[in-house]
């Protein structure tokens, strides 16, 4: 086997320019890759984060489509039916409010009179079904009030 | 007492700028007394924030409610290892554990000292003792942890519940000691290009740093996914969400960084590239720090602004706009001295890998930021889900997989294509063999039959180069395969750390798809009595119970598992209401075996005790953990590597199985 030792090695002058260009092509190939992925991301998986009221003034477009609606849940609005996991609540947004319909386990730190994300669709009827809620919950970082 | 730990704090500051000062000078100016005595100003910060942290512990021990923070994240009803856990609860004491983690580590840098770089090491502690002032910095003037009430409260607010969990102990000072090295290999890779160094023989110091912030990066991550698959009551433990991708990408960074070191001790080449790295990978742990204090980002963890956000993005800028620059004032000294290498070798299969790790942690960089570029872009805040990174790190990790396999068994420099396709022949064969097996006599196919054969494949290559190691030097010696075991273990310590690294992420990898591809899960409803079936288990609902003492009142169901008609195991999924807290606590109930979890949920009950339980069987979990612990095993084994260390040389890498094959 014939192995030089590479650390005594003198530089060799005419490498630059053919490693340039390596390193060039190999950067454009890992960028385009990259800005296909986040394309595709962008245009197929991004779900878009909307307000109750965004929502309800424009119910029309966003029918049927994959949703995140940030509103506060209405007290006492909440009905939990545990025997069919099904959780019914409005959420509102000021004035306006949107009836939600979930199934499935109730996130320990869903409650009345919070601000919740809820992921999702509406029917025909206006009613939001979520697939997902996500509650702030209290993060260890909160500042104490 | 509490004015102690604020003074010191104020005091810890002054000394580590003087003493990154004088460092720096000293060096600068060749003034060897200055940089000795300058030297024991690194202990005095130690001293001096390690007082601090003790100030701050002795106060949350004795319930010293007039500290805020005391009287924010405890109360007296707490049992101690969550009182001292509070000392990294909040935004201001895990700021100080991280302020005190670097000065600690500055400490053992200093300390733990080699000949050949003693002229870097004054430069290196210079630039980690102001990364330490920025952090003392922070607690002095932003978030001051012994800030006092005007009015002592009688009890605490105590611990959120859901951090009364063994993971709130281990989890956060994993990760927080792991971002705190990340400062090391930045401060390494800083130095050289102050003192202009030509040499590549700072990247042994490189590469010791990096490897400790990667041994504590995994534990941190492993044992978050961990903590959130026994705790949240989910069923999982990886969410794609911001607060993860923020300890995953320093994590595959760091990775990326750790393989470009090897690459450039062995095989010499473009320094740039690695320094580059360390610099990225330092201030991706500052911008997960920004990201999960700010509320830029919502996610399933509340981020509240904890008004340090500013100060952050000022040091980030701080942090990569003078050390680029450095980087390319001195870019001529980094150039390489390799020769292009041909396509089928080892240095190329690093450098392959290397890139696959930057654009995945581009990728998930850039989705996570998502919500805040496309507000920026047109106004509305798009989220990606987790599907989308599923779909798209999911296949490059599977590359990442077959790499690991394909490079274990290629040499350095030149490989013939028709001696190493000869060498991964049996792998090949066997991973087809059980690609096919699975295919046919399980449920299991499509992609998950291909991952598995893919870890299988790469295992075989580790294994089989493991063997041919051991028996080229019982070959070599006459020594026995026991002998020639130990021997080949104790000289060849990096390569053995590697491959019980490789095994580790392997196995992770068998638990990830096994736990994701072959999930079942059904919501039932039952009265006590009743019974539901699930895959091979029968599950009887027994009776709801209830007690409570004095800070608690939990109901649990008691769950008995049948297993073709005999009874296994009981199960207690239960809910635990704390007085303190509104909110329930949900206690899964799993039983883990090495083939698959069974993971019960107590989803909720009735008046007339019907329960609701949401019920999973995850296969192969538990290899995650187990590879979690393999990751550590390695690193360390990686770590204590021989005191003077050789690169390594073409006949360990690729000589004897040469050798053997012919």
């Amino acid at each position: 086997m014939k192995e030089t030792r590479t650390e005594q090695a003198p530089p060799r002058k005419n490498v630059p320019l053919l490693k340039r260009k390596r390193f060039i092509f190999v950067g454009a190939i890992v960028l385009i890759a990259i800005a296909f992925v986040a394309y595709i991301g962008f245009t197929k998986f991004a779900t878009y984060d909307i307000t109750v009221s965004q929502f309800v003034a424009q119910s029309g477009s966003y029918a049927g489509k994959q949703v995140r609606v940030v509103g506060e849940v209405v007290p006492g609005s909440v009905n939990q039916d545990s025997q069919n996991f099904t959780l019914s609540f409005i959420m509102a947004d000021g004035n306006t409010s949107l009836p939600v319909v979930y199934q499935g386990v109730v996130p320990d730190t869903f409650k009345e009179g919070t601000d919740i994300v809820a992921e999702g669709k509406s029917d025909q009827q206006g009613v939001f079904h979520a697939s997902q809620l996500i509650t702030k919950c209290p993060s260890k970082y909160e500042p104490s009030s | 007492m509490a004015d102690i730990g604020y003074i010191t704090l104020v005091l810890g500051f002054f000394v580590s700028i003087c003493t990154a000062v004088a460092l720096f000078w000293g060096q600068m100016r060749q003034n060897w007394k200055l940089t000795a005595t300058a030297q024991i100003g690194v202990f005095a910060v130690f001293g001096l924030v390690s007082l601090s942290s003790i100030v701050l512990i002795y106060a949350l021990m004795t319930h010293d409610f007039q500290l805020e923070y005391v009287a924010s994240y405890t109360s007296r009803g707490m049992s101690w290892p969550y009182l001292f856990s509070a000392f990294w609860a909040g935004n201001a004491g895990s700021l100080l554990l991280w302020g005190w983690l670097v000065t600690f580590f500055t400490a053992v840098m200093v300390l733990w000292r080699r000949k050949s770089t003693k002229e870097l090491l004054p430069y290196a502690s210079s630039v980690a003792m102001l990364i330490s002032a920025f952090f003392l910095l922070l607690l002095v003037f932003i978030v001051n942890p012994f800030a006092k009430l005007s009015v002592v409260p009688a009890d605490g607010n105590g611990l959120n519940p859901l951090l009364q969990n063994p993971g709130m102990i281990f989890h956060p000072p994993a990760l927080l000691a792991g971002f705190a090295a990340l400062t090391f290999p930045f401060a390494f890779a800083m130095a050289p290009l102050i003192a202009k160094r030509k040499d590549r023989d700072w990247l042994v110091d490189l590469r010791r740093w990096t490897l400790i912030a990667w041994i504590f990066l995994s534990i941190g991550n492993v044992l978050g996914a961990w903590w959130a698959y026994v705790e949240l009551g989910w069923g999982g433990y990886w969410g794609w969400d911001p607060v993860e991708n923020m300890s995953f990408i320093p994590w595959v960074v760091t990775t990326a960084l750790l393989h470009s070191i090897i690459l450039q001790r062995t095989k010499g080449g473009n320094r740039t590239w690695t320094i580059g790295l360390a610099i990225v990978a330092f201030n991706l742990a500052i911008l997960a720090t920004f990201i999960t204090r700010t509320d830029v980002l919502s996610s399933v963890h509340a981020f509240n602004n904890t008004g340090i956000g500013p100060a952050l993005l000022g040091f980030i800028a701080l942090c990569l706009i003078i050390p680029l620059a450095l980087l390319f004032s001195r870019r001529n000294l980094l150039k390489g001295d390799r020769k292009p290498s041909p396509i089928l070798s080892k240095e190329n299969g690093f450098q392959a890998i290397n890139i696959i790790f930057i654009v995945a942690s581009a990728i998930v960089l850039i989705a996570t930021l998502a919500p805040l570029i496309t507000q920026l872009a047109n106004g509305s805040k798009a989220n990606l889900s987790p599907s989308f990174y599923n779909i798209v790190i999911g296949p490059i990790f599977l590359v990442i997989i077959l790499l690991i396999g394909i490079c274990t068994l290629i040499g350095w420099r030149h490989e013939a294509a028709l001696t190493l396709l000869r060498r991964l022949g049996l792998p090949l064969i066997i991973a087809f063999i059980l690609g096919i097996t699975l295919v046919l006599t399980t449920s299991i196919a499509g992609w998950a039959a291909v991952s598995f054969a893919l870890c299988t494949f790469a295992a075989c290559t580790i294994l089989i180069e493991s063997y041919r190691m051991i028996k080229a030097r019982s070959q070599a010696r006459g020594e026995n395969p026991i002998k020639a075991l130990a021997g080949s273990l104790s000289g060849s310590r990096v390569r053995y750390g590697a491959m019980v690294v490789h095994l580790g992420i392997l196995l992770i990898a068998v638990g990830v798809i096994g736990s994701s591809a072959l999930t079942t899960q059904k919501n039932v409803s039952l009265s006590p009595g009743q019974s539901t079936n699930l895959n091979q288990y029968t599950l009887t609902y027994d009776e709801l119970q209830s007690r409570s003492t004095s800070s608690t009142y939990d109901v649990r169901a008691i769950v008995s598992v049948q297993n073709g008609g005999q009874v296994i195991d009981q199960l207690t999924p239960e809910k635990v209401f704390y007085i303190t807290s509104s909110q329930p606590v949900t206690q899964v109930a799993i039983r883990s075996t090495l083939r698959e979890d069974l993971y019960v949920i107590l989803a909720g009950w009735s008046n007339n005790n019907t329960a609701q339980f949401t019920i999973m069987v995850r296969p192969a979990v538990k290899w995650i953990w187990i590879g979690g612990g393999f990751l550590m095993f390695g690193g360390l084994i990686a770590l204590w590597s021989p005191r003077r260390e050789k690169p390594e040389t073409p006949e360990s890498g690729k000589g004897l199985p040469n050798q053997m094959d012919t």
